[in-house]
């Protein structure tokens, strides 16, 4: 059976949406797939009625919040598939490496400072960016000059770094004692899709949408990086300017995440893995699924944060972090922990 | 494709490895590097595919100094098959063997028909076609660089630069891969460790010690009693059989 013939694409595509339809009409309202289905198809057509409360759930609550579970999902899926190429480690993944706490750290700083907005722009997504940006780089920095950027180095760095920036927030929130910005700090520990916004999911949607072409376009360039530098040399590409500016790439798109979520571990690791074990590791069919299994993973754990407690919401990132430490700690002691499926 | 190199010196940490080397790789020659571990044969050849830069002197491809070339020119004019290391990740092996075809895309461009083709192709001249869907990790060793073989000439380049490729393999793909690479008429350069491997492939032999170059000349006029005592410090008997290659037997 070839798994990657466009057939198979087509049929999971389909799949996909089917399934994300359905759990559309999940939660404490319950609506059912006929009723959702004709909402979905009203609303694209514009002639959604002001009255059906039915549907002010779904446009208002449940639509935004699927979209940032899509975006979210597919940008940590592949932002963590692409790290692996860059650092050459199956293991690299926005969370684990501490860049999801970084930007974490650069938006509860913004918030505390009281630097929410710049010239009228909302700041704590470039403080977020910024934070991202600069744990990934020193990651890179101790990686490739205090040794081999094996894996235990990058791993054991990047917790470290984890661990830093989560005590910094901790720190800030011991010290500093106005409870109504407290709130909103901890809404960036534990990840939470309860701030889906029309407007901010737009921004978010174009550059997801536009990196992952982008990546996709490039699946050359991240297998050569898996065959290293040398090699690359050898078959024309020098990787060094562009693994700078894929790591740009992908702090800017984690940052951007972070703002719109907070932190939301392992989905960048697990996502990856699996898709890996059936796939291969070529990224140009890897990146594709990698995009469509993060976005139902998420969705899934959405759909679980929402149900599991009648009445109130566990935040999603505990949810993925349920699923997603087991999935981690299993392909860390299995034979498939690597690139190779020996 | 002929290769010059001019006073080429490079030095790691206060130690001379290439002390001043001049050399002409002529277009279209089997050329062997021997020499002693150490010699500096593997710098020079990274020196010549890219991954080193010399301190002084300067390399030539066709006369133009190879500063002047882009990476990717460079590898659409020669290919690189180096020691075989291992992948610590899994590729199907028609894969591996596309990735010879990175010199002529661009950045964001796909692999067409004719990439496709030329995979193929070089698959079956290495005598892999029958593996072309299976998972790079679970070959041997041997067919591993067979597949790292395919690739290079996949390449489309008129030189080969072999960096002790059969290294490891035991001597039934040494010969395999050799009788592969000189059907194929390219200009070729070889570091090679076994003396007698050398003298059955190669038009011509550079020896190496030190850093500098010791003699150069064809198998038997390199290969004598008095110069193997001289680079490696043993004892041997040179036969010269019928057809006039030479053994090598160390006594």
């Amino acid at each position: 059976m070839n798994l990657f013939s466009r057939k198979y694409a087509v049929i999971t595509f389909f799949a996909c949406c089917i399934i994300l339809v359905y759990l559309l009409g999940q939660g404490t309202i319950e609506i059912g797939y006929r009723k959702t289905c004709q909402i979905l198809a009203d609303i694209v057509q514009v002639s959604m009625s002001n009255t059906d409360i039915l549907a002010d759930v779904i446009y208002y609550l449940r639509l935004p919040r699927f979209a940032l579970a899509v975006l979210i999902g597919c940008g940590l899926a592949v932002s963590g598939c692409v790290m692996q190429a860059i650092m050459k480690n199956p293991l690299a993944d926005p969370y684990l490496l501490g860049i999801s706490s970084g930007a974490g750290l650069g938006a509860v700083l913004a918030i505390i400072l009281g630097l929410t907005s710049v010239m009228g722009f909302d700041s704590i997504g470039f403080f977020a960016f910024i934070g991202a940006l600069a744990v990934t780089i020193c990651i890179i920095l101790i990686a490739f000059y205090f040794g081999s950027a094996n894996t235990a180095t990058i791993l054991l760095s990047g917790m470290a770094f984890n661990a830093v920036s989560a005590a910094c927030i901790s720190l800030i929130i011991s010290v500093y004692v106005d409870a109504e910005r407290i709130q909103s700090v901890t809404f960036w520990l534990m990840g939470s899709l309860q701030n889906a916004k029309w407007e901010n999911i737009y921004v978010l949607a174009i550059i997801v949408f536009c990196l992952m072409f982008y990546f996709y376009k490039n699946s050359r360039i991240l297998n050569l990086m898996l065959f290293g530098d040398e090699a690359a040399i050898t078959l024309g590409y020098d990787l060094a300017k562009i693994r700078m500016v894929y790591i740009f790439l992908c702090a800017l798109m984690v940052g951007l995440i972070v703002y719109n979520s907070g932190i939301i571990g392992f989905i960048g690791l697990v996502v990856p893995h699996i898709i890996r074990l059936i796939y291969g590791n070529n990224y140009k069919q890897i990146l594709p699924n990698c995009a469509l299994t993060g976005a139902v993973f998420m969705v899934l754990a959405d759909v679980a944060s929402r149900i599991a407690m009648e009445g109130s919401e566990v935040p999603i990132g505990i949810v993925v972090s349920v699923i997603g430490a087991p999935v981690f700690v299993y392909l860390l002691l299995s034979k498939n922990y690597g690139y190779n499926k020996k | 494709m002929k290769i010059n190199l001019e006073e080429l010196r490079i030095q790691f940490s206060g130690k001379e490895i290439l002390k001043g080397v001049t050399l002409e790789f002529p277009a279209g020659k089997f050329t062997g590097l021997i020499g002693p571990n150490g010699s500096g044969k593997s710098t020079m050849l990274k020196c010549i595919y890219r991954i080193l830069q010399p301190d002084r002197g300067a390399i030539y491809i066709d006369g133009k100094a190879l500063e002047e070339y882009s990476v990717r020119e460079t590898a659409r004019k020669q290919a690189v098959l180096a020691q075989h290391n291992y992948y610590n990740f899994d590729f199907e092996v028609l894969d591996v063997v596309l990735m010879g075809r990175s010199p002529y895309k661009r950045p964001m461009e796909a692999d067409d028909e004719e990439d496709y083709a030329i995979a193929r192709e070089c698959l079956a001249v290495v005598g892999m076609s029958a593996f072309a869907h299976s998972s790079f990790a679970l070959l041997s060793g041997g067919e591993q660089q067979r597949i790292m073989l395919a690739r290079a000439l996949a390449q489309k380049t008129e030189c080969l630069i072999l960096d002790e490729p059969t290294n490891h393999l035991d001597i039934k793909y040494q010969l395999q891969l050799l009788n592969i690479v000189k059907s194929r008429k390219l200009t070729v350069v070889a570091a090679l460790h076994d003396l007698n491997i050398a003298a059955a492939y190669c038009d011509m032999l550079v020896a190496m010690k030190n850093g500098s170059i010791v003699k150069i000349g064809t198998p038997q006029e390199v290969l004598t009693r008095e110069f193997i005592h001289e680079m490696y410090e043993v004892e041997s008997e040179i036969i010269r059989r019928s057809d006039g290659r030479i053994l090598i037997v160390y006594e």
